[in-house]
């Protein structure tokens, strides 16, 4: 056939997609074989949903979400001190944020968290000589070692970050806010930080989430978090994977409505004016939607002769 | 402090050195109130680089740079000149206007937020008085259509005469232009340059260093060439272009002219 044959009113059939229906059917059958699987499992699920609302239980949620937070807000303040600290023309001020960073993120939490719980053990009272000075053991309690522990961790990740928001930022701008007469402050607040938030602000969810979870840890310094909470529910009845599957339930709604957060704040920061190209641009991913069989190649459709 | 007599810029003797490079090697030059001098010259002679000196964005290694008659950076106290801090050097760069070659505008705000945010957060006029000067700086360059558009979505010409008008809002004594048209595609030269000849016609001092020698020629009181560091020449561009004294001039200006 050539272009002289065209009569302008064929129709484009499309490639069928054999292998992709296959892989499918495989990973399909393996996701059923292993649900079936499950319900074979020794695990009694009828205690799941009771555990779920157990008071401990919801004691505990209440506990991680608390975590989570004041650690995110430690790490968050503390983290933009660093890194404006680290960007500074002062060499001491940057240099000791560069050592900061260096000792918090590169001690593993866990270690650090055991450090702060033990607090008391090197230094009997903490305060000001000669001002002030109180009992470690009042001050840290284990909710604090964990704040301090984790949100320290926290910090030292999150200074790079927004070092990174930072360096996102043309000079060009800084200049030109120079030009027109703004000074150093000036310029942070109201050209840098504004522009590096959209750097910056995706990281931080997913920081955010990682903490969610990373707020477990503090059961072993004794916070009763969801975590502490579900092995506190097992120790009395022996159904210890009822109790985590229950928790685990928990943390899967905690991180979901986080994720759900996360991508309203992403949607409002990146669809940000500076990428006209970013700001069409939606989901469209949802599965068996029309994209699905568009990307299957239908059952219809043939193979060329 | 300023009259009419005496130049509004004097830069003499500066010097400028990035690490071992010598940029600028000993630059004097007169600009009076009202008067356009076009910097001229190839790339890497240090045109720029002096016209980033004269508003201390970046700080000279000798010499001194008079604008109105204050030393730009400095404080001169007893035959000694005292490094100011940096927001006093802001309080001197808002009297100075700069347009730069990629523009620069604020890419999280508005072509009209552009050009009130320096009259409300440097100047701390009153946010309706602002606007309506903006509006005012918008017309005049031919960008109030636009005035809700963020930089982005802007062509290069149109981010240019935003920037201009960004830098008018601050009222400036002088204004200084850093290969204004240089980035932008050739059909949007002839935009920023006709907003660029409004200025001079209504008497702004104005520093523009280019490569446009049309533009030179016609809107110069006094164009400047620069090699290597030094100025070889300078002088009434009608008068420079035809004869160029100077060997480095006549070669240069015969591969552009």
């Amino acid at each position: 056939m050539d272009s002289e044959q065209y009569s302008g009113e064929m129709p484009i059939v499309p490639l069928r997609k054999w292998g992709r229906w296959a892989s499918a059917a495989l990973v399909v059958a393996v996701f059923i074989a292993l649900i079936i699987g499950l319900r074979h499992a020794q695990i009694v699920w009828g205690d799941v949903p009771k555990f779920f609302t157990y008071r401990t239980m919801v004691q505990g949620l209440y506990q991680t979400v608390l975590l989570t937070v004041s650690c995110m807000a430690t790490g968050i303040i503390l983290g933009v001190i660093i890194a404006i600290m680290r960007r500074s023309p002062n060499p001491v001020l940057s240099w000791l944020a560069w050592l900061y960073i260096y000792i918090f993120r590169g001690l593993p939490a866990l270690l650090q968290l055991y450090i702060w719980f033990n607090l008391a053990l090197a230094f009997k009272t903490i305060g000001i000589p000669g001002l002030f000075s109180v009992s470690t053991n009042t001050v840290i309690t284990s909710f604090v070692a964990a704040t301090l522990g984790l949100g320290l961790n926290e910090s030292a990740y999150y200074a790079e970050i927004v070092r990174a928001g930072f360096n996102s930022v043309d000079h060009g701008q800084v200049e030109a806010a120079a030009s027109i007469g703004m000074r150093p402050s000036q310029s942070m607040r109201r050209v840098i930080l504004p522009q590096a938030m959209r750097v910056i602000i995706p990281p931080t969810g997913n920081d955010f989430i990682n903490m969610i979870k990373g707020t477990s840890l503090a059961s072993v310094i004794g916070v009763r978090e969801l975590l502490l909470s579900e092995s506190n529910i097992s120790s009395g009845n022996f159904r210890i994977m009822e109790a985590l599957m229950s928790a685990a339930l928990w943390y899967m709604i905690l991180v979901s409505i986080a994720s759900v957060g996360q991508y309203f704040i992403e949607k409002k920061y990146a669809s940000d004016r500076s990428n006209p190209a970013s700001m069409g641009k939606v989901m469209s991913r949802s599965f068996l939607s029309r994209g699905f069989w568009q990307r299957m190649g239908g059952f219809s459709g043939g193979v060329a002769k | 402090m300023s009259d009419i007599t005496s130049p509004l810029v004097r830069a003499i003797n500066v010097h400028k050195s990035f690490g071992r490079l010598e940029v600028l090697k000993g630059i004097n030059l007169e600009v009076k109130t009202g008067q356009v001098v076009c910097l001229l010259g190839p790339s890497g002679g240090g045109k720029s680089t002096f016209l980033r000196c004269l508003n201390h964005l970046e700080k000279i290694d000798r010499g001194t740079i008079f604008v109105d008659g204050v030393p730009v950076g400095y404080r001169l106290h007893q035959d000694k000149f005292y490094e100011i801090r940096e927001r006093d050097v802001a309080l001197q760069r808002a009297q100075i206007g700069m347009v730069f070659q990629r523009f620069n505008l604020f890419s999280n705000r508005t072509a009209l937020e552009n050009v009130t945010e320096g009259p409300i957060q440097v100047l701390k006029q009153d946010p309706k008085v602002a606007r309506d000067t903006a509006v005012r700086l918008l017309e005049r360059v031919g960008m109030m259509d636009w005035a809700d558009r963020y930089p982005a979505q802007l062509s290069g010409g149109q981010q240019q005469r935003v920037a201009i008008a960004r830098s008018l809002a601050m009222n400036p004594k002088l204004m200084l232009f850093d290969e204004p048209t240089s980035a932008l595609d050739p059909e949007l030269v002839g935009e920023v340059l006709t907003v660029m000849r409004g200025l001079a016609a209504d008497g702004m001092t104005m520093i523009v260093v280019t490569h446009e020698v049309g533009f030179a020629r016609e809107v110069a009181d006094k164009a400047v060439f620069m090699f290597d560091g030094v100025i070889v020449e300078e002088g009434d561009p009608a008068e420079v272009f035809a004869n160029p004294r100077h060997e480095r001039t006549q070669q240069f200006l015969s591969k552009v002219l």
